[in-house]
């Protein structure tokens, strides 16, 4: 079981309350596809990935983004049980999509980017940093989590 | 995933232009790094003030950004530059490499963070390839 201190619980909620995932999905997505270019190999069917303005202006990677952080709402919204809320979602990512788990934490880590971008540095501080930090850990690991 | 001449203006310019504010970047990096990851404050436990914003952690944080600096200088020539620097880790300091991954991570957060209109992704990628070359160079003494 997660054990989240107060503290942890409310930098969480407080900056998911405070991000636009229509804006940030899009552009956490496009970071991943132009940072670790590799995880394109899911999005064949997605047209122009040629550069990185084509990604940024791609609508159905703009629209993927959005369905990520549709997910990452629901994690935000059952911080105590993120494993179960994401069984499903797991066995999607194992079995039908076969997506390496070690991209969870690239995409991770661009959302990461993405939000101190957005919050700079009173926004997005060193301890709300470690909170978001372990809550995108605990979504990473209960996506690998049905992996077998 | 070596560096190509893009990368190499890309970095060099980026990291001209964010120098100036190197002892912010490096504290910010330091601080983030001992925060959002415990278990490196075990390299610092002869430190008497590990807050965040200390005097030590803001010398350190330098310290470490100016390194950062020196490899951009380098950036061409990366493995006999740092020569010393990966001696210095390998035999003295002892840190475990899987350290300047942490490190790595914390700076790009910081330098997207206080740089948000230059930190585009094109920059992401060549500052994210720059830093894995400088820990591979750092690991290069360690066996």
């Amino acid at each position: 079981m997660v054990e989240w201190t107060d503290a942890e619980r409310s930098a969480i909620t407080g900056l998911w309350g405070k991000i636009n995932v229509d804006e940030m999905g899009p552009q956490a997505f496009s970071r991943l596809l132009i940072v670790a270019p590799w995880t394109q190999r899911h999005f064949a069917s997605f047209g122009n990935l040629s550069s990185p303005a084509a990604i940024m202006g791609n609508p159905k990677v703009a629209a993927h983004g959005k369905t990520v952080m549709g997910g990452l709402d629901r994690a935000v919204k059952n911080l105590d049980n993120i494993k179960a809320t994401y069984a499903q979602l797991s066995v999607l990512h194992s079995e039908k999509l076969h997506v390496d788990p070690d991209n969870f934490r690239l995409l991770a880590d661009c959302i990461t980017i993405c939000a101190a971008m957005k919050f700079g540095p009173s926004g997005f501080t060193a301890d709300v940093q470690e909170a978001w930090q372990k809550f995108l850990c605990v979504v990473a690991s209960a996506l690998s989590r049905q992996y077998h | 995933m070596s560096l190509t001449a893009k990368d190499k203006a890309t970095g060099k310019a980026f990291f001209n232009k964010v120098s100036p504010m190197a002892e912010q970047i490096g504290e910010e990096v330091l601080s983030r790094t001992l925060t959002v990851y415990p278990q490196t404050k075990t390299y610092f436990s002869h430190w008497k003030d590990l807050t965040a914003g200390s005097a030590q952690v803001r010398k350190h944080g330098l310290t470490v950004l100016q390194g950062v600096l020196r490899a951009v200088e380098l950036i061409d020539n990366l493995k006999e530059g740092l020569l010393n620097l990966s001696e210095l880790h390998a035999f003295i300091l002892r840190v475990d490499p899987a350290n300047f991954k942490i490190i790595s991570h914390n700076i790009l957060v910081v330098l997207a963070m206080l740089f948000p209109d230059d930190f585009t992704p094109e920059v992401h990628v060549a500052v994210d390839k720059f830093l894995s070359q400088v820990n591979l160079v750092l690991s290069e003494k360690y066996r």
